[in-house]
């Protein structure tokens, strides 16, 4: 019997997490959010099932008791979580609640796999990091003056970046960790947050030069008076799923047009280029003194985030063209000044010349993901501790090697679903700041993504940065969990406005 | 482009219904840029990802490095290694006290052939670790096994050897130290690999540090690819080749005075064992080996194209072989003196090669100057049989043209008529080929005994090459090794 658990664990786990996937497509094409219910349950159920399952194997091939209480313990937090969200915010995004869940979850199989004292770190973290960011929606919503202080976070922000650059300590060659009483954690990644809160502030026409035409309909009473006003229409948002295939996916978040047309002040006004030169300059800033840290998974993360937000408020696309010629031009200049980047462009190009030395980690990497093959080792079958950090670099080619690269890569696309639904949480917002709120959080975090999987698998160099929720790491759960909470905000708050007009 | 942004949407504010649906998708265009940026970066990075897992990876993982193929052997059974006719060259046996050994029934035949799958692996143990690691027994049956703990049964690996040429080439060796190499020159199937000294693969465990420290004999090492010796005169096929090109229309005309000693720029090159070839033209020096002559054509050739087309012939490059080998070097260049100039042209010098490298280069030409890409692995079954991947002879490429290639035959085919090659003269099949000796270390006079070649002049079928170390002329000690793997290979049909 236990045999035939461990066994069949390898093709049962990866059925799940295919059937997983699905519905986080599914759920784009279905309308009501009656129907989506269904969807989203069984979503719940699966993400149980291969938690309690990865656990289970856990347990019968370490013949350790721990591991089924541990796991118990968690599917508290998880359906703690998912309950929670039910009483306090009925109307949060159970998608991304979902993923959330199950990114966590797979992360909490991994690192028990590899690394117990990790594992709880991590667990502990996480239960801390789930508490606090639970009041961010009910605070977006209350205290939406956030956007006020636009140009204090961005100084602010700036100026914690150059305190670790610093004060910091060196981790693998950059100065990217600080450290407070012991607790060692990266700045970064809760700077990172500020960060789009700042260009999203300004760039939505908080602290822009007066004089401008009236990029906002809100603001004057520093709340969200005519919050209303700006839902109403919800058409207007409606993409065009005739012409566009794919977009059709879209079509579940969208609503019947109720009301009349509306002007829309980002629409008809966006930002000119010239007012936005002082907030791409003091972002540049920040992506200057994260390359001289020698963080350049951040700095290309800041960046891109940079752009996207910069391209939105704009409208412009003479932006992304700069932007593209500048960011070439940063790279070259950084392939030319910098010998560690030279270095990791070397290791990618042929790690195997290079194998006892720079190339180790990715070639590591490749014979997990290769050895491991679609169908993985199986739990505990195979040696992804022979890969350096491989539980923040490098979780991807763990999850490859003893879970199959079918479950891995399903994990890519539910890492992709959720950024479809963050951009499609920005196109229904009228209000540009949390249209940009969003636009930065989903960049982000796909783009983050990106980096790590596609280092791992040799696809792009190595950047060093983390899968967010899966990876270990305690600034990288609580700043996701800051973002997966402000994202649900800001769809609360919609989902909030259509109930008023009703 | 501002204004006439405005001027589109202030139309589009007209009409009541429709432009409002068209607003939409405007008002997220941006959004929806990016959102295909996106999308557009995982499509690729899938598509990628897809591609390695079902076509890269077991390239990838077969490295020595890989120390996760240990946990395959956890989980499979290797599978058997065969020779083309079907008898078992490798196969899982268990010792009387009930412990799993690789078991080779063919001992020291097939050493370096087959090799072995410890102490970072060799031969074709190494080439097809994964393969032999991976099971594509029915997938029902595998999966009743892995449900029951059992570990299921691994791919087996037939191999193009022949296990009659192998025993011939073995056995022509005797107790030299060299290689020899079998391979068919229209396909680059492998049928015979030795290699000697040798070992016993059964006791590559117990007798690894002996074997290993021993650096005389160096019996580990594959020589037929691994080995780089002194090309000597073999290395005249290449010589000749730059001539041929240089002088394409009038090669027939050249002559060279043979006096047994050559001159020039202060330096000089005898023939070997002090022979005075007299007056020759371009088919007697090469038929007769004629030392001064090749170095008077080195002279006469341009030393870059005289590289090019070395390094046309693969060396100093990479060869496209699955076995570990080691790269040919031909240093010539233009800052290099006379002397080295002169002794490049004969095969001595700083060039060397391997055995297979001049397998290869003789396949060539007796293909059409078509390279066959050399290969052991025929088909990999699963354990019950059932054919799971099927190797086919590939090309890659022509590295001399069809006129070249035919003019090189011609040459050789002259060698084994009228001059180092007769003892291939008068037998049941017909053979071309180049001999050589090539001198190495200080003492004058010691030399490596060299033989390739072909069989059948109207239709080339088997390519041999062998190399004796320290045995003597390549016409006396290599042709007649030779000669016996082509016997062997002829009296089997």
């Amino acid at each position: 019997m236990n045999q035939a658990i461990l066994g069949l664990s390898r093709y049962v786990l990866a059925i799940f997490i295919a059937f997983y996937t699905l519905h986080c497509f599914l759920t784009f094409g279905v309308h009501s959010e009656k129907e989506r219910g269904g969807s989203y349950l069984l979503q719940t159920i699966f993400l149980c099932v291969i938690h309690i399952y990865g656990f289970v194997v856990l347990y019968l091939r370490e013949d350790n008791e721990w591991m089924l209480f541990f796991c118990a313990l968690q599917e508290v937090l998880f359906i703690g979580i998912i309950a929670l969200y039910r009483v306090l915010y009925p109307e949060a995004n159970r998608l991304v609640l979902n993923n959330m869940c199950l990114l966590l979850a797979v992360g909490f199989v991994m690192l028990s796999r590899l690394s117990m004292g990790r594992a709880l770190r991590q667990f502990f973290i996480t239960v801390i990091s789930v508490g606090l960011t639970l009041v961010v929606p009910w605070f977006m919503e209350k205290r939406a003056q956030l956007k006020r202080y636009s140009w204090l976070f961005g100084i602010f922000g700036l100026c914690a970046l150059l305190a670790v650059r610093i004060a910091g300590s060196v981790t693998n060659g950059s100065t990217i960790t600080y450290s407070i009483g012991g607790v060692t954690f990266q700045p970064s990644e809760f700077v990172k947050i500020i960060y789009v809160l700042f260009l999203a502030g300004v760039l939505s026409g908080h602290g822009v030069s007066r004089g401008h035409t009236p990029v906002v309909n809100m603001g004057s009473n520093g709340g969200f008076g005519e919050q209303g006003a700006a839902w109403e229409n919800r058409a207007g948002f409606q993409p065009d799923s005739g012409k566009k295939g794919f977009l059709g996916f879209f079509k579940g978040e969208s609503h019947e047009n109720r009301d009349g047309f509306q002007t829309d002040a980002v629409y008809e006004n966006p930002i000119p280029l010239s007012n936005i030169l002082p907030a791409a300059g003091l972002a540049a800033a920040h992506v200057a003194v994260l390359v001289v840290s020698r963080d350049l998974g951040a700095a290309l993360i800041y960046f891109i985030i940079g752009l996207a937000m910069i391209y939105t408020a704009t409208r412009n696309r003479l932006t992304v063209a700069v932007g593209a010629v500048l960011g070439s031009v940063g790279a070259v200049l950084g392939y030319v000044l910098f010998s560690h980047v030279r270095t990791r462009v070397r290791a990618w190009r042929d790690p195997f010349r290079y194998i006892d030395g720079q190339g180790y980690q990715i070639t590591q990497s490749l014979f997990a993901i290769g050895t491991g093959g679609w169908f993985g080792m199986g739990l505990t079958m195979g040696s992804p501790n022979k890969i350096p950090v491989v539980e923040q670099d490098f979780i991807f080619s763990a999850i490859s090697e003893e879970l199959g690269c079918i479950f891995s890569f399903c994990l890519i696309l539910i890492c992709f679903s959720t950024f479809l639904m963050f951009m499609n949480i920005g196109m229904s917002m009228r209000d540009p700041f949390y249209r940009l709120l969003a636009v930065g959080f989903a960049t982000n975090y796909i783009f983050q993504v990106f980096l790590t999987i596609g280092g791992a698998t040799k696809f792009i160099p190595l950047t060093g940065v983390t899968l967010p929720l899966v990876s270990y790491g305690g600034s990288s759960i609580l700043s996701t969990l800051i973002m997966f909470s402000a994202v649900q905000g800001i769809y609360i708050m919609r989902a909030k406005g259509r109930g008023g007009r009703a | 482009m501002w204004n006439s942004r405005k001027k589109r949407n202030r139309k589009e504010l007209i009409g009541p219904g429709e432009p409002l649906k068209r607003e939409g998708g405007r008002r997220n265009r941006e959004l929806y840029g990016i959102m295909y940026f996106f999308t557009a970066i995982f499509i690729a990075l899938m598509g990628y990802f897809v591609y390695y897992v079902q076509f890269r990876s077991t390239k990838a993982i077969n490295s020595s490095y890989n120390m996760r193929q240990q946990n395959l052997a956890k989980l499979v059974i290797r599978g058997n290694v065969y020779s083309a006719g079907g008898d078992v060259l490798a196969e899982q046996a268990r010792t009387k006290d009930g412990k799993e050994v690789r078991y080779y029934p063919e001992r020291e035949l097939f050493a370096h052939a087959v090799g072995y799958a410890t102490h970072g692996g060799c031969g074709v143990e190494k080439a097809a670790n994964i393969s032999l690691l991976t099971s594509n027994a029915p997938l029902s049956e595998r999966l009743r096994n892995e449900m029951a703990g059992q570990r299921n049964y691994g791919d087996n690996i037939y191999t193009t050897y022949d296990k009659k040429l192998q025993q011939a080439a073995y056995l022509a060796l005797g107790k030299y130290q060299g290689a020899a190499i079998a391979m068919e020159a229209k396909t680059g199937k492998i049928l015979a690999l030795v290699s000697k000294p040798d070992f016993d693969p059964n006791k590559i465990d117990e007798e690894w540090d002996t074997i290993n420290a021993d650096s005389d004999s160096s019996a580990l090492v594959n020589r037929a690819f691994q080995g780089l010796y002194p090309p000597g005169s073999t290395f005249k096929i290449v010589t000749l080749l730059e001539y041929l090109r240089e002088n394409p229309d009038n090669y027939t005309d050249y002559r060279y005075d043979c006096k047994g000693k050559m001159s020039y720029d202060g330096v000089s090159v005898v023939c070997y064992h002090g022979s005075v070839h007299g007056s020759v033209d371009l088919y007697e020096s090469f038929e007769k080996s004629c030392n001064c002559s090749f170095a008077n054509m080195g002279t006469l050739i341009n030393v870059d194209r005289f590289k090019r087309t070395a390094e046309g012939l693969l060396f100093n490059g990479e060869l496209p072989l699955d076995l570990a080998y080691s790269k040919s070097s031909f240093v010539l260049s233009n800052e290099s003196d006379s002397e080295e100039l002169l002794q490049t042209a004969i095969g001595q010098g700083n060039t060397l090669v391997t055995p297979i490298h001049m397998a290869m280069i003789t396949a060539a030409a007796a293909n059409d100057g078509n390279l066959m890409v050399p290969y052991e692995i025929d088909h990999r079954s699963n354990y019950k049989g059932s054919l799971i991947e099927q190797y086919y002879p590939s090309s890659y490429g022509r590295i001399m043209t069809k006129e070249e290639a035919t003019l090189e035959r011609e040459f050789m085919e002259r060698v084994v008529e009228k001059g180092t090659g007769k003892k291939l003269r008068g037998l049941s099949y017909t053979a071309a080929g180049k001999t050589g000796s090539a001198e190495y270390g200080t003492v004058k006079g010691n030399s490596h005994a060299w033989f390739t070649g072909y069989s059948n002049v109207e239709d080339p079928e088997l390519v041999v090459t062998v190399i004796l170390e320290g045995a003597g002329s390549g016409g006396d000690y290599a042709v007649p090794m030779a000669r016996k793997i082509f016997d062997a290979y002829y009296a089997k049909k």
